[in-house]
């Protein structure tokens, strides 16, 4: 009796503020992962089970024909593999690249480190627009290039001021004493900076990845569809644009969309969901770098 | 944002002495200024030069002949757009859309927040923390597919709804009205979890010692998340609000792209989407970046003015 008094309501030995939280996380909980579950339940039911019955929560039967013919078609099989190759190479390019500026112009003595800098504090808030920048990548001669995929979106300039305020607090004493040891900055940078700078490459690379693996729109302009990285492939599929005749899949009318456009999310579902889990603390990480550090 | 911004004001301070040339200056740190110049190369040509693109606002442009080979045409864009009623839907669609997300988006992020922060459990945290920055990590391509599986007119709800319960199907996606709501309630399924990551942040750096003396004077769970945590995070919130603030001709141009159509223009149809129509469509370059070049002036207007009303209640502007 005198336990009631102390938890009233207890269940489960929980109270009923605790458990309305539970109840009220559950149901978060559920909103946020079952469209992910729900999908990749499409994916796998064959349709003839997914049009036999009018309501599915879950998988009905297991198949992996949507995926064979999904790697079975050259033109999605090369829409994947530009996907793999844009977000490694690109992010690559875009983390090195960031990493080195943020690195240089965040040193005290360099004179014009801050004026640099300001720049790209401009195209956080100010844009020139769709058809100005496609104009822009047009006359670089990159349109129709992989490199229209990777090059014009490479340095985002909030990538940059994190990585900047990152390195802003680098010890400089290592620096210094370095420099007594007769390095020069090149060598400083590879052999000091960027070997103890785990925790902002990662969050880079997380930030950039999960940017140009999910990229779609730009690529749907920049390049012709021989180039198009698979997000578009999925965009071209759902907008009932199909593509059929392009795409070249041998009896594609046969192929039961609901379920075929369901194993191309899947595709690009996966593997977020595969290494999310080993970047989830730099993601986290991240995120916070770039709101409270400094 | 704003405090990544204001750090590197800070660490600018310690200059090298003044007295060598500034050629010298990039002699000597040649290295550093070689490892900058393809970040500044690429911001300056793709962020920049487009601003001078913005000229084609004042042309008639035609591809063919180039910026300098249109012709002048003054406001005449500007008067265009102006006298076309869908820019004005458009706008209003803009501000309604990306208003109403603000008003839900954010809220619905504190509290996601102040739930998790209740969990003590750290793997039950971890589990759902997980679940809700999914939405996030995935394209707005793969968002669309997802909504339109559960919210299409054949989709999982309205499938239940016929088969079960009998009821008549609901249009989610091509009703105009539905359709607002859709968009507005998946800015927050795929936002709040990433916003309710910055609150986690700053409700760990709270003094536990407030708690404390919360508990002795007798509080309650609920009296201490009011008094100490909300107090505690208002900062946070206060700077995301205002950064928001900003955006708010910004209605969310991908995600609008991928799951609008026709049918829902009424209530859908946004800045961007009706500058792209306008291009792409009509082949009308200079209305098109008239309308582009109308949205940044607002949404410029809308960052000054919180920046310098921040400034003068003393929060510190954006910038």
């Amino acid at each position: 009796m005198t336990n009631i008094t102390l938890k009233p309501h207890a269940i489960f030995g929980l109270t009923s503020g605790q458990l309305l939280i539970r109840l009220a996380l559950l149901v978060i909980f559920a909103l946020c992962a079952y469209p992910f579950f729900y999908i990749l339940s499409l994916a796998v039911m064959p349709y003839e089970n997914f049009i036999s019955s009018p309501v599915h929560f879950g998988p009905n039967g297991f198949t992996l024909e949507y995926f064979q013919q999904i790697f079975g078609s050259a033109n999605l099989q090369r829409a994947f593999t530009i996907s793999v190759f844009k977000t490694i190479m690109g992010t690559g390019l875009s983390v090195v690249t960031t990493v080195m500026a943020g690195w240089a112009l965040s040193r005290p003595g360099l004179k014009y480190g801050r004026l640099l800098s300001a720049l790209f504090i401009v195209p956080l808030y100010v844009g020139g627009g769709l058809i100005p920048y496609f104009l822009v990548i047009r006359a670089t001669g990159m349109l129709n290039t992989f490199w229209a995929l990777i090059i014009p979106s490479m340095v985002w300039p909030f990538n940059f001021l994190i990585a900047r305020a990152y390195f802003a607090n680098f010890p400089q004493e290592i620096v210094e004493a370095a420099k007594v040891d007769g390095a020069s900055n090149l060598m400083i940078f590879k052999d000091i900076v960027w070997p103890t700078s785990t925790p902002i490459i990662a969050t880079l690379a997380v930030l950039y990845g999960v940017g140009h693996w999910n990229d779609y729109f730009w690529p749907s302009f920049l390049v012709q569809p021989d180039l198009y990285p698979i997000t578009v492939v999925l965009q071209n599929l759902i907008s009932g644009n199909v593509m059929a005749s392009r795409l070249g899949v041998s009896g594609f009318q046969s192929v039961s969309p609901q379920s075929f456009i369901a194993a191309v999310a899947a595709v690009l579902i996966i593997p977020v969901l595969v290494a999310y889990p080993l970047f989830q603390r730099y993601v986290v990480k991240g995120i916070l770098v770039g709101s409270l550090k400094g | 944002m704003n405090v990544a911004q204001e750090n590197f004001r800070q660490n600018q301070t310690t200059l090298d002495k003044p007295k060598c040339s500034a050629l010298d200056h990039v002699r000597q740190n040649s290295t550093l200024y070689l490892m900058a110049i393809p970040a500044v190369l690429s911001i300056i040509v793709f962020s920049y030069l487009p601003l001078f693109g913005l000229s084609i606002a004042f042309l008639d442009f035609s591809p063919f002949r180039g910026i300098l080979g249109s012709e002048w045409v003054g406001t005449a864009n500007f008067a265009d757009a102006f006298n076309n009623p869908f820019f004005w839907a458009a706008l209003r669609n803009s501000f309604i859309i990306s208003t109403l997300k603000l008003m839900i988006t954010f809220p619905s992020a504190v509290i996601l927040a102040l739930l998790l922060n209740e969990v003590r459990k750290r793997w039950l945290k971890v589990v759902i923390q997980t679940s809700t920055m999914l939405p996030f990590l995935v394209s707005w391509v793969v968002a669309g597919a997802m909504f339109r599986a559960i919210l299409g007119t054949d989709g999982l709800v309205n499938s239940v709804g016929t088969s079960l319960f009998n009821t008549d199907p609901i249009a989610f996606l091509s009703d105009p009205q539905p359709f607002r709501w859709v968009l507005i309630l998946q800015d927050t399924w795929k936002y709040a979890g990433y916003f309710a990551v910055l609150y986690l942040a700053a409700m760990a750096t709270i003094d536990p010692n407030l708690y404390e003396a919360a508990e002795v004077d007798g509080a309650s769970r609920w009296q201490q998340t009011v008094h100490v945590t909300l107090p505690g995070i208002s900062n946070t919130m206060i700077t995301i609000l205002l950064i928001s603030v900003g955006y708010l001709v910004a209605a969310g141009f991908e995600q609008v792209y991928v799951m609008y159509n026709v049918s829902v223009y009424e209530t859908a149809d946004i800045l961007e989407t009706f500058t792209l129509r306008l291009a792409l469509s009509q082949g009308n370059y200079g209305l098109a970046t008239a309308v582009g070049l109308v949205q940044g002036a607002i949404s410029l207007t809308l960052v000054l003015i919180v920046h310098f009303t921040a400034k003068r209640l003393g929060r510190g502007g954006l910038f």
